[in-house]
Protein backbone atom coordinates (compact mmCIF):
# COMPACT_ATOMS: atom_id res chain seq x y z
CA UNK A 1 0.00 0.00 0.00
CA UNK A 2 1.19 3.53 -0.76
CA UNK A 3 0.77 6.16 1.94
CA UNK A 4 -0.59 9.43 0.52
CA UNK A 5 -0.03 12.67 2.48
CA UNK A 6 -2.05 15.78 1.65
CA UNK A 7 -1.09 19.35 2.58
CA UNK A 8 -2.69 22.80 2.59
CA UNK A 9 -5.47 23.34 0.08
CA UNK A 10 -5.02 19.79 -1.23
CA UNK A 11 -5.83 18.33 2.22
CA UNK A 12 -8.87 20.58 2.38
CA UNK A 13 -10.13 19.40 -1.01
CA UNK A 14 -9.37 15.74 -0.23
CA UNK A 15 -10.97 16.22 3.22
CA UNK A 16 -8.13 14.31 4.90
CA UNK A 17 -4.44 14.64 5.74
CA UNK A 18 -3.45 11.10 4.77
CA UNK A 19 -4.72 7.75 3.52
CA UNK A 20 -3.30 4.39 2.46
CA UNK A 21 -4.20 3.13 -1.01
CA UNK A 22 -2.92 0.47 -3.41
CA UNK A 23 -1.38 2.06 -6.52
CA UNK A 24 0.07 0.52 -9.67
CA UNK A 25 3.64 1.41 -10.65
CA UNK A 26 3.34 4.64 -12.64
CA UNK A 27 5.13 7.89 -13.39
CA UNK A 28 4.36 11.06 -11.43
CA UNK A 29 2.74 12.46 -14.60
CA UNK A 30 0.38 9.45 -14.74
CA UNK A 31 -0.19 9.64 -10.98
CA UNK A 32 -1.48 13.21 -11.46
CA UNK A 33 -4.04 11.95 -13.99
CA UNK A 34 -5.06 9.10 -11.63
CA UNK A 35 -5.29 11.48 -8.66
CA UNK A 36 -7.32 14.10 -10.55
CA UNK A 37 -9.81 11.39 -11.64
CA UNK A 38 -10.16 10.44 -7.97
CA UNK A 39 -10.37 14.08 -6.79
CA UNK A 40 -11.46 16.21 -9.81
CA UNK A 41 -11.15 19.56 -7.93
CA UNK A 42 -7.36 19.10 -7.92
CA UNK A 43 -7.37 19.91 -11.64
CA UNK A 44 -7.58 23.56 -10.60
CA UNK A 45 -4.74 23.45 -8.05
CA UNK A 46 -0.96 23.73 -8.51
CA UNK A 47 0.90 21.04 -6.55
CA UNK A 48 4.19 19.15 -6.37
CA UNK A 49 4.58 15.45 -5.68
CA UNK A 50 7.25 13.91 -3.49
CA UNK A 51 8.18 10.26 -3.11
CA UNK A 52 9.78 9.23 0.18
CA UNK A 53 10.36 12.88 1.17
CA UNK A 54 12.05 13.87 -2.12
CA UNK A 55 10.46 16.05 -4.82
CA UNK A 56 10.90 14.50 -8.27
CA UNK A 57 10.37 15.26 -11.97
CA UNK A 58 7.27 14.08 -13.82
CA UNK A 59 9.01 10.99 -15.27
CA UNK A 60 9.94 9.55 -11.85
CA UNK A 61 8.29 6.15 -11.23
CA UNK A 62 6.13 5.73 -8.13
CA UNK A 63 5.63 2.32 -6.53
CA UNK A 64 3.15 0.84 -4.09
CA UNK A 65 5.57 0.91 -1.14
CA UNK A 66 6.22 4.66 -1.19
CA UNK A 67 5.12 7.59 0.94
CA UNK A 68 3.73 10.03 -1.62
CA UNK A 69 3.11 13.65 -0.59
CA UNK A 70 0.97 16.11 -2.53
CA UNK A 71 2.22 19.62 -1.78
CA UNK A 72 0.73 22.90 -2.98
CA UNK A 73 2.67 26.17 -2.63
CA UNK A 74 1.27 28.57 -0.02
CA UNK A 75 0.78 32.27 -0.69
CA UNK A 76 0.02 33.79 2.71
CA UNK A 77 2.39 35.90 4.74
CA UNK B 1 32.58 46.03 14.10
CA UNK B 2 33.20 44.95 17.70
CA UNK B 3 30.59 44.85 20.49
CA UNK B 4 30.35 47.77 22.91
CA UNK B 5 30.12 47.07 26.67
CA UNK B 6 26.36 47.78 26.76
CA UNK B 7 25.82 45.39 23.87
CA UNK B 8 27.75 42.67 25.70
CA UNK B 9 25.30 43.04 28.58
CA UNK B 10 22.25 42.97 26.27
CA UNK B 11 23.49 39.85 24.47
CA UNK B 12 25.01 38.21 27.57
CA UNK B 13 22.90 35.03 27.30
CA UNK B 14 24.13 34.55 23.75
CA UNK B 15 27.74 35.18 24.74
CA UNK B 16 27.47 32.20 27.10
CA UNK B 17 26.67 29.84 24.22
CA UNK B 18 29.75 28.26 22.66
CA UNK B 19 27.89 28.16 19.30
CA UNK B 20 27.51 31.97 19.39
CA UNK B 21 29.92 33.63 21.84
CA UNK B 22 31.44 37.06 21.24
CA UNK B 23 32.70 36.24 17.75
CA UNK B 24 29.29 34.91 16.71
CA UNK B 25 27.48 37.92 18.14
CA UNK B 26 29.86 40.15 16.16
CA UNK B 27 28.96 38.20 13.02
CA UNK B 28 25.28 38.94 13.71
CA UNK B 29 26.12 42.63 14.23
CA UNK B 30 27.97 42.70 10.90
CA UNK B 31 25.08 41.05 9.01
CA UNK B 32 22.42 43.00 7.10
CA UNK B 33 18.95 41.54 6.47
CA UNK B 34 16.07 42.84 4.37
CA UNK B 35 12.57 41.80 5.48
CA UNK B 36 10.18 41.96 2.51
CA UNK B 37 6.60 42.45 3.72
CA UNK B 38 5.89 43.52 7.32
CA UNK B 39 2.68 41.57 7.88
CA UNK B 40 2.20 38.45 10.04
CA UNK B 41 5.52 36.84 9.12
CA UNK B 42 7.45 40.08 8.72
CA UNK B 43 6.52 41.42 12.19
CA UNK B 44 7.77 38.23 13.83
CA UNK B 45 10.95 38.00 11.76
CA UNK B 46 11.83 41.69 12.23
CA UNK B 47 11.20 41.58 15.98
CA UNK B 48 13.37 38.50 16.51
CA UNK B 49 16.22 39.69 14.30
CA UNK B 50 16.16 43.06 16.11
CA UNK B 51 16.25 41.46 19.55
CA UNK B 52 19.02 39.09 18.54
CA UNK B 53 21.25 41.93 17.29
CA UNK B 54 21.35 41.74 13.50
CA UNK B 55 23.27 44.98 12.83
CA UNK B 56 21.29 46.38 9.91
CA UNK B 57 17.65 45.56 9.16
CA UNK B 58 15.64 46.83 6.19
CA UNK B 59 11.83 46.85 6.20
CA UNK B 60 9.95 47.13 2.90
CA UNK B 61 6.16 47.40 2.70
CA UNK B 62 3.85 49.99 1.15
CA UNK B 63 0.84 48.89 3.19
CA UNK B 64 -0.89 50.69 6.09
CA UNK B 65 -1.89 49.14 9.43
CA UNK B 66 -5.52 48.02 9.44
CA UNK B 67 -7.66 46.81 12.33
CA UNK B 68 -7.76 43.26 10.92
CA UNK B 69 -3.92 43.10 11.13
CA UNK B 70 -3.89 43.33 14.94
CA UNK B 71 -5.02 39.69 15.37
CA UNK B 72 -1.52 38.49 14.36
CA UNK B 73 0.80 41.36 13.35
CA UNK B 74 2.37 41.85 16.75
CA UNK B 75 4.34 45.07 16.19
CA UNK B 76 1.21 47.21 15.76
CA UNK B 77 -1.45 48.58 18.07
CA UNK B 78 -4.91 50.05 17.57
CA UNK B 79 -3.70 53.66 17.74
CA UNK B 80 -1.57 53.06 14.63
CA UNK B 81 -4.38 52.04 12.25
CA UNK B 82 -3.89 53.99 9.02
CA UNK B 83 -0.13 54.54 9.54
CA UNK B 84 2.51 53.05 7.27
CA UNK B 85 3.51 49.62 8.59
CA UNK B 86 7.23 50.29 8.13
CA UNK B 87 7.00 53.49 10.23
CA UNK B 88 4.99 51.87 13.04
CA UNK B 89 7.30 48.83 13.06
CA UNK B 90 10.51 50.90 13.04
CA UNK B 91 9.47 52.81 16.19
CA UNK B 92 9.03 49.55 18.16
CA UNK B 93 12.18 47.96 16.82
CA UNK B 94 14.37 50.96 17.65
CA UNK B 95 13.04 50.90 21.22
CA UNK B 96 13.77 47.17 21.46
CA UNK B 97 17.38 47.52 20.32
CA UNK B 98 19.08 50.92 20.00
CA UNK B 99 22.38 49.31 18.93
CA UNK B 100 21.22 48.37 15.42
CA UNK B 101 20.15 50.41 12.40
CA UNK B 102 16.65 50.14 10.91
CA UNK B 103 16.03 51.29 7.32
CA UNK B 104 12.51 51.69 5.97
CA UNK B 105 11.19 51.50 2.40
CA UNK B 106 7.53 52.64 2.29
CA UNK B 107 6.81 50.94 -1.01
CA UNK B 108 5.94 47.53 -2.38
CA UNK B 109 8.67 45.35 -3.89
CA UNK B 110 8.66 45.51 -7.69
CA UNK B 111 10.90 44.37 -10.53
CA UNK B 112 11.91 48.02 -10.84
CA UNK B 113 13.15 48.56 -7.25
CA UNK B 114 14.26 45.05 -6.20
CA UNK B 115 17.75 45.17 -7.68
CA UNK B 116 18.77 48.42 -5.97
CA UNK B 117 17.26 47.57 -2.57
CA UNK B 118 18.41 43.91 -2.44
CA UNK B 119 21.97 44.93 -3.30
CA UNK B 120 22.21 46.73 0.09
CA UNK B 121 21.71 43.53 2.14
CA UNK B 122 23.41 40.17 2.80
CA UNK B 123 20.26 38.08 3.34
CA UNK B 124 16.68 38.57 2.05
CA UNK B 125 13.66 37.26 4.01
CA UNK B 126 10.45 36.83 2.03
CA UNK B 127 7.39 37.50 4.20
CA UNK B 128 5.05 38.64 1.42
CA UNK B 129 1.46 37.66 0.88
CA UNK B 130 1.34 36.78 -2.81
CA UNK B 131 3.04 34.39 -5.21
CA UNK B 132 3.99 37.08 -7.73
CA UNK B 133 6.06 39.06 -5.18
CA UNK B 134 7.63 35.86 -3.85
CA UNK B 135 8.68 35.13 -7.42
CA UNK B 136 10.18 38.63 -7.76
CA UNK B 137 12.12 38.13 -4.50
CA UNK B 138 13.44 34.83 -5.83
CA UNK B 139 14.43 36.26 -9.22
CA UNK B 140 16.50 39.10 -7.76
CA UNK B 141 18.02 37.13 -4.88
CA UNK B 142 19.15 34.56 -7.45
CA UNK B 143 20.54 37.26 -9.76
CA UNK B 144 22.45 38.94 -6.91
CA UNK B 145 23.51 35.56 -5.39
CA UNK B 146 21.96 36.34 -1.99
CA UNK B 147 20.18 33.72 0.14
CA UNK B 148 16.39 34.10 0.28
CA UNK B 149 14.65 32.77 3.40
CA UNK B 150 11.14 31.89 2.20
CA UNK B 151 8.07 31.65 4.41
CA UNK B 152 4.46 31.13 3.39
CA UNK B 153 1.18 30.36 5.13
CA UNK B 154 -2.07 28.53 4.44
CA UNK B 155 -4.61 28.75 7.29
CA UNK B 156 -3.08 26.46 9.99
CA UNK B 157 0.02 25.46 8.00
CA UNK B 158 3.28 27.07 7.01
CA UNK B 159 6.27 26.42 4.75
CA UNK B 160 9.90 27.45 5.15
CA UNK B 161 12.86 26.99 2.83
CA UNK B 162 16.12 28.77 1.90
CA UNK B 163 16.50 29.53 -1.79
CA UNK B 164 19.65 30.46 -3.75
CA UNK B 165 21.99 29.64 -0.82
CA UNK B 166 25.54 29.05 -2.11
CA UNK B 167 24.16 28.64 -5.65
CA UNK B 168 21.61 26.12 -4.34
CA UNK B 169 18.09 25.58 -5.74
CA UNK B 170 15.44 28.31 -5.82
CA UNK B 171 11.69 28.87 -5.67
CA UNK B 172 10.93 27.46 -9.11
CA UNK B 173 12.99 24.35 -8.32
CA UNK B 174 10.74 23.65 -5.33
CA UNK B 175 7.58 24.61 -7.25
CA UNK B 176 8.28 24.38 -11.01
CA UNK B 177 4.58 24.42 -11.91
CA UNK B 178 4.17 27.92 -10.43
CA UNK B 179 4.97 29.54 -13.76
CA UNK B 180 1.74 28.13 -15.20
CA UNK B 181 -0.31 27.76 -12.01
CA UNK B 182 -3.75 29.23 -11.34
CA UNK B 183 -3.88 32.12 -8.81
CA UNK B 184 -3.38 31.10 -5.18
CA UNK B 185 -5.38 32.90 -2.50
CA UNK B 186 -3.66 34.95 0.23
CA UNK B 187 -4.55 35.31 3.94
CA UNK B 188 -6.90 38.24 3.26
CA UNK B 189 -9.06 36.02 1.02
CA UNK B 190 -9.02 32.71 2.93
CA UNK B 191 -8.17 33.60 6.53
CA UNK B 192 -5.18 32.63 8.66
CA UNK B 193 -4.80 31.17 12.15
CA UNK B 194 -3.26 33.92 14.33
CA UNK B 195 -0.52 31.78 15.92
CA UNK B 196 0.96 30.25 12.76
CA UNK B 197 2.78 33.42 11.53
CA UNK B 198 4.80 33.57 14.77
CA UNK B 199 5.83 29.92 14.51
CA UNK B 200 6.89 30.18 10.86
CA UNK B 201 8.56 33.57 11.46
CA UNK B 202 10.62 31.98 14.25
CA UNK B 203 11.74 29.24 11.87
CA UNK B 204 12.68 31.86 9.25
CA UNK B 205 14.64 33.93 11.81
CA UNK B 206 16.42 30.74 12.87
CA UNK B 207 17.57 30.14 9.27
CA UNK B 208 18.85 33.75 9.06
CA UNK B 209 20.89 33.30 12.25
CA UNK B 210 22.37 29.97 11.08
CA UNK B 211 23.35 31.52 7.74
CA UNK B 212 24.95 34.50 9.50
CA UNK B 213 26.79 32.28 12.02
CA UNK B 214 27.63 29.59 9.45
CA UNK B 215 26.33 27.00 11.93
CA UNK B 216 23.95 24.05 11.72
CA UNK B 217 21.97 22.66 8.79
CA UNK B 218 20.41 25.22 6.47
CA UNK B 219 17.04 24.49 4.80
CA UNK B 220 18.67 24.78 1.38
CA UNK B 221 17.17 22.23 -1.02
CA UNK B 222 14.68 21.34 1.72
CA UNK B 223 11.06 22.45 2.05
CA UNK B 224 9.76 22.34 5.63
CA UNK B 225 5.99 22.08 6.20
CA UNK B 226 4.47 22.60 9.67
CA UNK B 227 0.84 21.97 10.62
CA UNK B 228 -0.29 23.70 13.83
CA UNK B 229 -3.39 21.48 14.18
CA UNK B 230 -1.55 18.16 13.98
CA UNK B 231 1.81 19.38 15.41
CA UNK B 232 3.55 17.64 12.51
CA UNK B 233 6.74 18.76 10.79
CA UNK B 234 7.65 17.31 7.38
CA UNK B 235 10.79 18.06 5.35
CA UNK B 236 10.97 17.38 1.59
CA UNK B 237 14.23 17.52 -0.35
CA UNK B 238 14.51 19.05 -3.82
CA UNK B 239 17.33 19.80 -6.23
CA UNK B 240 18.15 22.38 -8.89
CA UNK B 241 16.27 21.57 -12.11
Amino acid sequence: MAKLLYFGQVAEIANRHSEELPIEEMSIADFRIWLERKIPELTFVSYQISANQQLHCEAFMLTNDMEIAILPPFAGG
Amino acid sequence: MRLEDQEKEQYSRHLLLTEVGESGQEKLKNTSVLVVGIGGLGCGVAQQLTAIGIGKIGLIDGDMVSISNLQRQILYNSSEVGQLKVDAAAIKLKLLNPFISIHTYPTFLTKENADEIFSEYDIIVDCTDDISTKNTSNTFSSKLKKPLVYGALYKFEGQVSVFNFSCGPGYLDAFPSLASSPPIDSCSAIGVYAIIPQIIASLQANEVVKIALQKGDILSGKLLNYNALTNQFHIFKYTRK
